[in-house]
């Protein structure tokens, strides 16, 4: 395309490319996977998702995309979603996995962010619809300094020399923060015999003592590489920007078990 | 804005967190990636994901699942978040002393939020500090050029900067304080779409995109602005 632009090529002609080479067979893919019959109707419904979700063109090419995911029965998640799209060559494949020869030895580096949310706040992992009593929950201390303040999000870093699985990351595996951090997990997982409606428990839902702390650091073995870790981890976690909809509360949460056809 | 479903009705006043939440429940579930940390990283993903996979489905929360995501400290990992905008954190961790970064789009991230604030400096945006403060001094220092955009009509602005800047101490990215850095700032801003039509695709056609490059081609291959783009190219042949 530059080199058509810098020829002096009429104008058009690389808007012309770009559309015909990529968005145009983009536009088809997507206008033929939602004209195929939806075998999960039940479940997802295609035919109304403009109404009852958004209008926007990416949200019926993700819904598109959905679909297929799921078509042989699968759970859906934004995990199933990545390696879905990835296809089993890329997504079976691993961090340290042979690469071709012309990336070799280039460091490769994906960031996620760790949810931390520290306080009153919660990350809600799972909540029941619609007894929202029954819901699984975790927020953060920092274990040197437990007044200091703790960041909503906390970078995590996944990192590896391509073509090279032994060789030491380029990039610090963890942060100097998230070592410092404890993980606190809350959990209803029986009722109560005197408050069997769970009432008690969501009023004192914010004074619930922690079950456990754990440190966040992943790497509590001696295998100081992520080469083994399958591309699909990170390239999800990397991606998953609807996933912050977790913290928004529990309310926010329960309406995900809820789905659009519950 | 209004978002309804079929049994609740939540009101909220910003785009921002409208998209998610239709998003989301079209999910059925929790959209963020589990992750456990404690596991092996060849497991760590699969395991972490699996086992809220599990307890979603069975709708119960078991308490040998409990002691599962306890033990194994899972908790939920979410995009790029506020870390992932440009990048020059981790060149920098990666021990980069020149940085070369394309800002496309600005509205709600620029570059100048990796400089210290009172703001960044004890909010969420924390992780992002990356450089002192820009002082009158440093101000100066700063090497802005606008390129002509003669027939352009796609885009708003395009501008070239290289700053000279010093690193502060980040505990999150593992960044040392001091470093003397040179930063140039590619942007190239588009008449009408902003980060969410970008990163949705809502726009018209894909069309627009091409036009988009077309034009910043254009622009690049102009004569106009030949000195600006050599500048450009030996900062990329040069980098270190």
């Amino acid at each position: 395309m530059a080199k058509q632009c810098v020829s002096g090529q009429e104008k058009g002609t690389v808007r012309k490319t770009f559309y015909v080479d990529y968005g145009k067979r983009f536009d088809a893919l997507t206008q033929a996977i939602m004209a195929t019959p939806d075998p999960k109707k039940s479940s997802i419904d295609i035919a109304n998702l403009e109404d009852q979700v958004a209008t926007i063109a990416g949200v019926k090419l993700f819904a598109a995309y959905a679909k297929l995911s799921t078509e042989d029965g699968s759970q859906f998640s934004w995990y199933s979603l990545t390696e879905f799209l990835l296809g089993p060559d890329i997504s079976e494949a691993t961090l340290g996995s042979e690469v071709q020869d012309w990336c070799k030895g280039k460091s490769w580096n994906i960031i996620s962010t760790g949810v931390t949310p520290s306080g009153p706040l919660r990350n809600y992992l799972w909540v029941n619809w619609p007894d929202s009593n029954k819901q699984l929950s975790y927020n953060v201390v920092r274990a040197e300094w437990a007044f200091e303040f703790v960041p909503l999000l906390v970078p995590v870093i996944f990192s590896t020399v391509l073509g090279y699985p032994a060789a030491a990351t380029p990039l610090p595996e963890i942060n100097d923060m998230s070592k410092k951090i404890q993980i606190k997990h809350y959990g209803d997982v029986k009722k109560s015999f005197f408050d069997p409606l769970g009432i008690g428990s969501k009023v004192s839902s914010f004074f619930r003592p922690p079950v456990s702390a754990k440190g966040m650091q992943p790497m509590t073995n001696s295998q100081n590489s992520f080469a083994d870790m399958p591309i699909v981890g990170p390239v999800a976690a990397s991606s998953a920007a609807v996933g912050f909809a977790s913290l928004l509360g529990e309310k926010a949460t329960a309406l995900l078990c809820e789905g659009l056809n519950a | 804005m209004k978002v309804s479903t079929r049994k609740c009705t939540f009101t909220f006043t910003s785009h921002f967190l409208e998209s998610p939440i239709r998003n989301a429940n079209f999910f059925c579930r929790n959209p963020a990636v589990g992750f456990a940390c404690k596991k092996q990283p060849s497991e760590s993903f699969s395991y972490g994901q699996g086992l809220l996979d599990k307890i979603w489905n069975s709708k119960e929360l078991s308490k040998t699942d409990y002691n599962d995501v306890v033990q194994e400290g899972v908790y939920n990992l979410i995009d790029g978040g506020a870390t992932d905008p440009f990048g020059i954190a981790t060149a920098l961790a990666s021990g980069a002393r020149e940085v070369f970064c394309v800002n496309a789009i600005d509205e709600i991230a620029k570059v100048d939020v990796h400089f210290t604030s009172p703001l960044n400096r004890i909010g969420p945006l924390k992780p992002l500090d990356l450089f002192q403060p820009l002082d009158e001094k440093i101000a100066s220092d700063r090497d802005t050029v606008e390129l002509e955009l003669n027939s352009a009509g796609s885009v708003k602005k395009v501008q070239f900067e290289t700053i000279k800047v010093k690193t502060v101490k980040n505990d999150f990215f593992g960044i040392e304080a001091g470093r003397e850095v040179t930063l140039h700032v590619f942007s190239a801003l588009h008449k009408d779409l902003e980060t969410f039509d970008m990163v949705s695709g809502n726009v018209e056609s894909f069309g627009e995109l091409g036009e988009y490059i077309e034009d910043i081609m254009m622009i690049l291959s102009s004569d106009d602005n030949k000195v600006t783009v050599d500048k450009m190219l030996n900062a990329l042949k040069n980098s270190q």
